[in-house]
């Protein structure tokens, strides 16, 4: 449990110590971002994700509620 | 707090669940089982509670895109009880209370049963105040009709019904979680908001005003009508490109990597980079603050209900005053924006309240991450082990496992909490602006993270589909 009860200490005190920052920003510098096709190849499949299961919930919808008045 | 578990061993382990597979389900039956399970929650949120009278009002109001479900019909409470659970089984386990060892066997089970145990304590903690407050009302024809007038019994049956909503939704989500793909809370969260923000593009009946809800059935209508474009249709721009803008940061962020450099043990001095994701606990434990506050304004308003208004005085289901003003979340435009309607509070106040709703998400959404870290097996111990599996080692350091978790508790738990941060800074942000169909920012963030994280698994499985000898490797069943 000890790892954890230190890592909370340095939450609680990220505001104040400026070194603390620099930990952070040392393991944020080995950050990779997505190169441009990577980018839209997943914003495509998110976005057709999320327009397919809506288009079901509408259509379910629209059929068991709106079509039966 | 140990012994206590032993001897409620035998009723745990009792509980009612989804029977496991033996081997391993093929690909094509675990999307199956998915579709499948999304259907019958599609078709559930359909049908309306027998008995419940259209004045009832839906108390998780702005936070339904995050609970899921439907007001009014059997999945009234939505995924609330499930999540409600987590809730304090996080805060306990985090807090070090529960002392449930969930490395071996034994442990899991009684995990699972006090988890299912505390859901259905939760069911019924959720409906009952609902329906005894009279914020779900019994329809009096329907009483009248059935029951001769005896508005109690239709009560218990609009309490039996709520309640047995909540047990389709628990199974339904062992269903997903166990034979489908993903998990059934994520799935449900997703096919709320995308169901809303479908809608919010083609729903085709008018509302407030004469012109459709729907985008471009309203950007038809005011276009052949000629109406001021702007009056009508500024609203929805902004809800556009604030969709938009959500939808990228969010791809973004979540395929963005952290590069823990590690060297490789048979290649002498070889480079290795094991990537971990910057969004490292997801976005579930963002979840958990959100509910959280959905709770204490919950409460708040059954307190401001029955008379005790030291917290604050509600109207309807928004807080109008006092300590519940200040710490409720901004869910809408509509809520911070003093310069288009008169908010009964200076602009100063309502600075504060969103400084408020910023530093609980922030500091909330860092303590979550890190205890879902813990509970969900991400934590250094478990990285050292898949490291330790496939062979590569520090540059520098002996091969031993202790080793590997002192070097990654130099990265882990601070991927952690910034990835717990930002997301909870996006979700407030998120929630400024509005966003097509009327989902909340927060509803959209969660909505495209679970759906790419179920595209990143499926695409996953479907490698495991093809070459079985890889799950050896992986470990994966």
């Amino acid at each position: 449990m000890m790892d954890y009860k230190e890592t909370l200490e340095e939450v609680k005190s990220f505001k104040i110590e400026e070194e603390l920052f620099k930990k952070y920003w040392r393991v944020l510098k080995l950050a990779r971002t997505p190169t441009r096709d990577e980018f839209s190849k997943i914003a495509i499949v998110a976005a057709a994700g999320i327009m397919l299961i809506g288009l079901v919930g509408f259509i379910i919808y629209e059929i068991m509620l709106v079509l039966p008045k | 707090m140990g012994d206590l578990l032993d001897r409620f061993e035998p009723i745990l382990a009792a509980m009612p669940a989804v029977r496991g597979p033996e081997g391993h389900v093929h690909f094509k039956n675990k999307l199956m089982w998915t579709l499948a399970i999304l259907l019958l929650y599609f078709s559930l949120t359909n049908i309306d509670i027998f008995g419940l009278s259209a004045q009832s009002q839906d108390i998780f109001g702005m936070y339904r895109a995050l609970l899921a479900g439907a007001s009014g019909s059997l999945l009234h409470l939505g995924i609330g009880p499930i999540v409600t659970a987590s809730i304090v089984l996080q805060l306990l386990k985090g807090a070090g209370l529960l002392q449930i060892d969930t490395s071996e066997a034994r442990g899991q089970v009684m995990y699972m049963g006090l988890q299912k145990m505390l859901i259905f304590v939760m069911i019924i903690v959720e409906a009952f105040p609902m329906v005894a407050s009279g914020m779900m009302m019994p329809d009096p024809t329907v009483a009248a009709q059935f029951f001769g007038g005896n508005m109690l019994t239709v009560s218990l049956l609009i309490f039996l019904q709520v309640c047995l909503g909540g047990l389709l939704v628990v199974l339904m989500d062992e269903v997903v979680t166990k034979w489908g793909v993903g998990s059934g809370v994520g799935l449900f969260i997703v096919a709320g908001v995308s169901q809303g923000l479908v809608n919010g593009f083609l729903n085709w009946q008018t509302g407030t005003d004469p012109f459709p809800i729907g985008f471009f059935p309203r950007l038809f209508a005011i276009g052949t009508s000629g109406a001021n474009f702007l009056e009508y249709f500024g609203t929805d721009l902004l809800a556009l490109v604030t969709t938009i803008v959500i939808f990228m940061i969010i791809v973004y962020v979540e395929s963005t990597r952290i590069e823990i450099p590690l060297a490789h043990t048979a290649v002498r001095g070889a480079r290795a980079r094991f990537p971990v994701k910057l969004i490292y606990a997801s976005v579930l434990p963002m979840i958990l603050v959100r509910v959280l506050q959905a709770n204490i304004q919950m409460i708040g308003m059954f307190l401001s209900n029955a008379g005790i208004t030291i917290f604050g005085e509600f109207q309807g289901q928004t807080p109008v005053n006092g300590l519940m003003w200040y710490i409720a979340p901004i869910n809408q435009p509509q809520d911070w924006m003093w310069w288009l309607s008169d908010l009964g509070h200076a602009p100063w106040e309502i600075m504060l309240r969103m400084g408020i709703d910023i530093t609980v998400m922030v500091v909330g959404g860092a303590i979550f991450a890190l205890f879902w870290v813990k509970t969900a097996g991400l934590d250094s111990k478990d990285v050292a082990r898949q490291i330790q599996r496939s062979g590569m080692q520090i540059p520098g350091y002996r091969r031993s496992e202790q080793v590997l978790v002192k070097y990654l508790d130099r990265y882990i738990p601070r991927i952690t909490v910034i990835g717990g941060v930002f997301i909870g800074l996006l979700s407030v942000v998120a929630n400024l602006f509005g966003v097509i169909g009327a989902v909340g920012g927060t509803g959209l963030l969660l909505a495209v993270s679970i759906t790419y994280r179920l595209y990143e698994e499926v695409a996953s499985q479907q490698i495991m589909e093809m070459y079985p000898f890889m799950r050896g490797f992986f470990g994966k069943e």
